[in-house]
């Protein structure tokens, strides 16, 4: 039985047809390079990749988080075979993988599976919008806590396996401006810092942190899962 | 190129940097710190918070010397000219030179009023003469 959601939504005729091969992603592997074609779509069991993207000079940003929800290639499944964007894995884990073209003739001729992945790929479409409110409104304390909240709802576990540098990579800031927010968050309890792992101990108070910029994905998210028959649509989507 | 730690200093906690940054030299670590106080300052600011002057970036080579400090309140520097006493000294004088001004507006438009009245009082002489 896959982890992931969109697998678990697919009808069986729409699993069948995609041949799913099951592999292990290396943290800081890049499965899809902007402006190539990528030979593979990963829909993620464990871990989770970011979405960045780059301009031709030294600007870059992540825009988003993919784990179990979701999957890479939004570009294909909107019709176009090249990514502007590249995703590298940032927490290892394993993910079943189907090729490019099986997955866009498949949404040629299935209605179910266009539905339900131009349903994912708008609930990802709403967490690029928070993230663009958060870097033009929120503080970096905000931002660290959504980021902490995107991490956590794609992992199993109540840690968050991820050093300070690659948090000021994933926010776009410097790594003592992240080091400080981490120390106001573990201060007041929320967050128990370790070398390269942390640890959340209050949940709800990094969602009363961030409030402003987090929540839309999964919201939209839930609808998509109702839209597409989902029997337990209360059951958390994450 | 050169190891360096930047720490940063909130007042009297210190938060250390274990990682460590790699530059050519100590003028490239100290521009990085001015960035860090600059990002720090920035996000201070944006969540309605006062400009943390007593923070600081302290740099630390590879052999644990403290190579440089790089405070928080330098950022100030440029909106510090404003508060020198010979600065302070000439907007009193200009002050003082707009007050007078004002005075001297004020008088003028008194002695104009002045002469209005006086001319009136010479037009109703004037028309009291019979005409020749």
């Amino acid at each position: 039985m896959a982890n992931n959601r969109l697998i678990t939504l697919m009808t069986d005729g729409d699993r069948d047809a995609l041949h799913f091969e099951l592999v292990s992603l290396d943290a800081r592997s890049r499965i899809e390079v902007a402006h190539n074609v990528s030979p593979y779509v990963y829909f993620f069991e464990s871990g989770f990749a970011s979405i960045e993207y780059r301009t031709s000079g030294r600007f870059r940003c992540d825009v988003a988080v993919v784990g179990k929800e979701g999957c890479s290639g939004s570009s294909t499944i909107l019709g176009c075979p090249r990514s502007a964007s590249s995703m590298m894995v940032q927490v290892e884990g394993d993910a079943y993988r189907t090729p490019a073209s099986a997955l866009a003739a498949r949404l040629d001729v299935s209605k179910s599976l266009r539905s339900l992945l131009l349903g994912y790929v708008h609930s990802l479409q709403v967490q690029r919008d928070e993230a663009m409110l958060a870097i033009s409104k929120g503080n970096v304390l905000q931002r660290l806590a959504r980021c902490l909240l995107l991490c956590h709802d794609r992992l199993e576990h109540r840690s968050v396996p991820l050093t300070h540098d690659t948090i000021a990579f994933l926010l776009g800031v410097r790594r003592a401006s992240v080091t400080a927010a981490l120390n106001t968050l573990q201060t007041e309890s929320t967050v128990d810092l370790h070398r390269s792992d942390i640890n959340i101990l209050n949940r709800q108070r990094l969602v009363e942190i961030c409030r402003p910029f987090y929540g839309g994905e999964e919201r939209e998210f839930g609808l998509m899962q109702a839209n597409a028959g989902a029997v337990d649509t209360e059951a958390r989507v994450f | 190129m050169q190891t360096f730690y930047l720490h940063l200093h909130q007042g009297a906690e210190r938060f250390p940097d274990r990682e460590g940054y790699t530059f050519v030299d100590l003028a490239e670590a100290l521009d990085e710190a001015r960035q860090i106080a600059i990002e720090c300052a920035t996000d201070r600011l944006r969540s309605n918070m006062a400009f943390p002057r007593n923070w600081s970036v302290q740099i630390e080579d590879a052999a644990g010397h403290i190579a440089a400090t790089f405070k928080f309140d330098a950022l100030l520097g440029d909106f510090d000219v404003l508060m020198r006493p010979e600065h302070a000294a000439i907007m009193k004088a200009a002050s003082r030179t707009a007050a007078q001004a004002k005075d001297r507006r004020v008088a003028v438009q008194e002695n104009l009023e002045k002469c209005w009245s006086q001319l009136a009082e010479l037009r109703d002489l004037f028309s009291k003469f019979p005409s020749v």
